[in-house]
């Protein structure tokens, strides 16, 4: 009997000893048969990626989706594959499911930039500041290779417009120093950093990088024009028209900045270094000016109480700009300049569009009671 | 001169214990293997059919033509390889000791590769248990391994083999003793445990240990989303009643066609399934694509339902016409549909929070698959473990339930039993199995039979009918029409019918017990009868094994084994 199961398992150790040889074999055919079928299918994977990205560039984004859900699901740890899902779907207004895509590859990537800023933009659509400036974030402190040194600032240029149109200025500004701090050194960068400062409401930092793009590169244009207008919003009309002055004549915002900073060098009756009489000269041509805009705008005075007002008090002024009077006050100057920047905003308000000279002469108000108060 | 000792008897058989667990690792790796290979196969025949991107010529033509080859293969090369292999694996089990033929996985290898590959809507896990238990049936064989062994080796294939097909092996195990074995305490466990582990191991060392589907993580949102999973419970219920009833209805319509034309209908589905395709390619073969893409929340509400309905339809075409594929894989696309689409709703109607449609999506594969192939704890087990995502437990538990009772309540006899059953085979329940150690039917029943051909008029029968006899087996041992009591005959000669024959009396439900059930169920049937309970045979219901009557019954109890009957 024992001798009998003896023999049995002797017969069962050389049967499993061949069974375990065909297993090895079969894993080695089966293995095989993997690594073919996954060419084939990763293959397919990249054709329907190609096919996906084609289809989106022709603005059939159903199409696209569906192509690049394709390979995203044949070749699921393909990180690209699933990040173009994500940008078709936000593309065709498929918000949450990119949304979804792009968290579950976050978990995987924390700190790729891509993944970051397309949820940023996401946010963004959706009205999210904080998440959105969250991400963008991410997006800013991943990790970029060196060679993509440029595209990060560009990444944060656009989280300062983000941030800009949302109003959020102060945010801006942070990021406009932290971006002119590790931008390329370049005439281009200065020159859009300017720019950003010069949206962000901070004209000085403008001037400063205008003037620098302007050493780097005396002939250039923008840098000009730029400077200019920082150096208009600083009130500084005559570095302003110097700058401006330097611009070719084909851009019409620059040849009015021109000429406003002109008139107001001109015209300002509280310029240096001017005689009474030279006072009392612009402060009259100013209040023949304002009389003129009037007369212009005589239909709209009847329906307007304000203009109907101001246009009582030039015509009170009038006695007081004979030399004797005006010898006689010594605040004719000021009140005639208030009267004046009075009378140039109540007719911006109703009458024709202001002209440069209308502009100047508001500014020479505003100036003028910026000094007295 | 002393010789080598030999071993003592108990350190053999512990041996031979050992070494049928060296068995069921060698078998879990095949069983793993041969699923994997299945899987690619599918997958690469799929590939070159189709190409890249098929044209619509391609996908009408693909599934018409290779279902006239595999027609012609499974009716005259492979004829046991047709739907899924589940059944047939049970019956293999229950019924023959575990004894499956090698040529059955050979054939659903072959088969499966070819349907599923062309385009058919079904599932490759069903082949794969067939494949993994007829393996280790031959392995067994092969070994002359004793019969209760070779049986023992079945689930412990099967288990390895689903294991590597979903890369789940707790479900597998799970799944061979409540549905293979009909056992949740079965010895076995130990045994497919292993298989399972080894199978996967070599699954995940050849594709990957990624789950099946990629989803995000799911959670309750809100105490009361518990109703509306309920809610998707008892959506899943219907759909899976609808499913399985409209499968049968149809199987049922494919088999009542002439005999002559079996070879001609799956290409009948084939070209069924073909014009579908060329409307809704996204059912063909598996589908997991679009599970994947339901499930992570990828797809609009009328997309689902229209998914959700022509794979319902498809899966039920492919499988009546005899195509070989299982219904796992289906059950799972469309319980993923119509979890999704409810999913929807309820995100839209909710008066609170509540999650995303993929988490309705993913338990409603779980629902369907509970309801449709009713192995609940399967089902919650293998959900688990496709998506890893252990918050969804809770839900998944409620909504398979519920659909699971529902399915039962008007489906009392499980799929795979009664697609069986349409095959003249009667897998014993529950019930029998679990009372299996008990005093059955072949213990009491005697097996010396007297028979009255059918076509024997009512008079003459009742001529012969001995005094004391009260009832009568009409037809033959392999052929039986049924019993007739000596009242009807009586009655029927006073009716005038004398001269017609018997079998014009034998009721068309035969009443009847198997070798296996138990006696409470053998006393409750002889109430029934006319005196005289035949006892037939599981695997085909026309043969009559013994037959069983009181005094039987009373020789039984009362120690003594039945004398030959006088009849």
């Amino acid at each position: 009997m024992a001798d009998r199961h003896f023999r049995f398992i002797h017969r069962d150790i050389i049967i499993l000893l061949a069974l375990c040889a065909i297993a090895v074999v079969v894993f080695l055919v089966t293995n095989e048969a993997a690594a073919s079928n996954r060419e084939l299918f990763l293959r397919d994977a990249a054709a329907w990626y190609e096919a996906g990205l084609a289809t989106l560039d022709q603005g059939d984004t159903e199409a696209a989706i569906e192509s690049l859900r394709r390979a995203a699901f044949i070749d699921d740890e393909n990180e690209e594959y699933r990040l173009a899902l994500a940008r078709a779907l936000a593309a065709g207004r498929q918000d949450n499911l990119a949304r979804a895509e792009l968290l579950e590859l976050r978990e995987l990537l924390p700190e790729d930039p891509e993944i970051n800023v397309e949820l940023a933009r996401l946010e963004a659509r959706g009205d999210s500041l904080d998440a959105a400036v969250r991400y963008y974030e991410s997006a800013l402190y991943g990790v970029w290779p060196e060679t993509r040194a440029e595209d990060r600032s560009r990444l944060r240029v656009e989280l300062i417009r983000y941030l800009l149109d949302r109003g959020e200025e102060s945010t801006a500004l942070a990021e406009i120093l932290a971006l002119t701090d590790n931008m390329p050194d370049t005439v281009d960068w200065q020159i859009e950093s300017a720019g950003l400062f010069m949206a962000a409401g901070d004209p000085r930092r403008a001037l400063d990088l205008y003037t620098l793009a302007i050493e780097t590169d005396p002939e250039n244009d923008d840098a000009f024009a730029g400077a200019g207008r920082a150096a208009f919003a600083l009130d500084d009309f005559a570095r302003a028209r110097d700058l401006l002055a330097r611009v070719p004549d084909n851009l019409p915002e620059v040849e009015e900045l021109l000429a406003v900073s002109d008139f107001v060098l001109l015209r300002d009756p509280l310029a240096a270094r001017l005689s009474t009489e030279q006072r009392r000269q612009r402060l009259i041509a100013n209040v023949e000016r304002v009389r003129e805009r009037l007369a212009a705008c005589a239909d709209d005075i009847s329906v307007s109480p304000a203009l109907a007002l101001v246009q009582k008090e030039v015509q009170d002024f009038a006695p007081l700009l004979e030399p004797a009077a005006f010898r006689d006050s010594s605040d004719t100057v000021e009140t005639g300049i208030d009267l004046v920047m009075r009378v140039e905003r109540a007719a911006g308000r109703v009458c024709a569009a202001p002209t440069a000279l209308d502009r100047a002469l508001e500014i020479i108000g505003r100036l003028s009671s910026a000094e007295s108060s | 001169m002393n010789g080598p000792s030999l071993p003592s008897l108990p350190e053999l058989r512990l041996r031979e214990n050992q070494l049928f667990i060296a068995l069921t690792i060698v078998i879990g790796i095949l069983a793993g293997l041969s699923a994997t290979l299945f899987a690619l196969a599918i997958e690469r025949v799929g590939r070159v059919l189709f190409g890249f991107a098929p044209s619509s010529a391609r996908l009408f033509l693909v599934p018409v033509l290779f279902s006239i080859v595999t027609g012609v293969l499974l009716q005259y090369v492979f004829p046991g390889v047709r739907g899924s292999g589940v059944p047939q694996t049970k019956a293999a089990y229950h019924l023959k000791n575990g004894a499956i033929p090698l040529r059955v996985p050979i054939g659903k290898f072959l088969m499966g590769v070819l349907c599923i590959g062309s385009g058919h809507s079904m599932g490759r896990e069903g082949p794969s248990v067939q494949i993994g238990a007829g393996m280790a049936s031959a392995v067994g064989r092969w070994l002359r391994l004793p019969p209760a062994r070779i049986k023992d080796l079945v689930p412990v294939g099967a288990a390895g083999a689903l294991s590597a097909a979903f890369n789940t092996p707790v479900a597998a195990v799970i799944f061979a003793l409540e549905e293979l074995i009909g056992d949740m305490n079965a010895a076995l466990l130990g045994s497919t445990v292993v298989a399972s582990v080894a199978s996967v191991v070599v699954a995940r060392a050849l594709l990957g240990n990624e789950p099946l589907f990629a989803v995000p993580t799911y959670e309750l949102v809100h105490p009361a989303e518990i109703g509306a999973y309920a809610l998707l419970g008892v959506v899943g219920g219907i759909v899976s009643l609808g499913f399985c009833k409209g499968l049968l209805a149809m199987r049922r319509r494919f088999m009542d066609m002439p005999t002559r034309t079996r070879v001609l209908q799956p290409a009948m589905g084939g070209i069924v399934i073909g014009a579908i395709l060329l409307v809704v390619p996204e059912v063909m073969g598996v589908g997991y694509e679009y599970v994947d893409q339901a499930l992570n929340g990828g797809m609009v509400f009328r997309t689902l339902l229209l998914l959700g309905a022509v794979k319902l339809v498809a899966t039920m075409v492919s499988y009546a016409s005899g195509n070989a594929g299982g219904i796992f894989a289906p059950s799972l696309f469309m319980g993923a549909m119509v979890g999704g689409a409810v999913g929807m709703l309820v995100n839209q109607f909710a008066p609170f929070p509540t999650g995303a449609a993929g988490a309705y999506a993913l338990v409603g594969m779980g629902t369907l698959f509970a309801g449709i192939i009713r192995a609940p704890m399967t089902s919650v087990f293998m959900i688990f473990e496709m998506t890893q995502d252990y918050q969804i437990f809770v839900p998944l538990m409620v909504a398979n339930l519920l659909s699971y009772m529902i399915s039962r309540r008007y489906q009392p006899v499980p799929v795979y039993n009664a697609l069986l059953q349409q095959d003249d085979v009667h897998l014993p329940s529950a019930a029998a199995i679990a009372g299996a150690k008990q005093r059955m039917a072949r213990d009491v029943m005697s097996p010396e039979l007297m028979f009255v051909p059918a076509d024997r008029s009512i008079e003459e029968v009742h001529r012969t009918l001995a005094a004391s006899q009260q009832s009568v087996l009409v037809g033959t041992r392999d052929a039986l029409a049924g019993v007739v009591g000596s009242s009807r005959l009586t009655e029927a000669i006073g009716a005038g019918r004398a001269a017609n024959p018997v079998v014009s009396l034998v009721d068309e439900r035969l009443l009847h017990v198997h070798p296996d059930h138990p006696m409470e169920v053998v006393l409750e049937r002889l109430s029934q009868s006319e005196g005289l309970l035949p006892v037939v045979s599981r695997e085909r219901v026309s043969r009559v094994e013994g037959v069983i009557t009181l005094d039987h019954v009373m020789r039984a109890v009362g120690g003594r084994r039945p004398p030959p009957d006088p009849v």
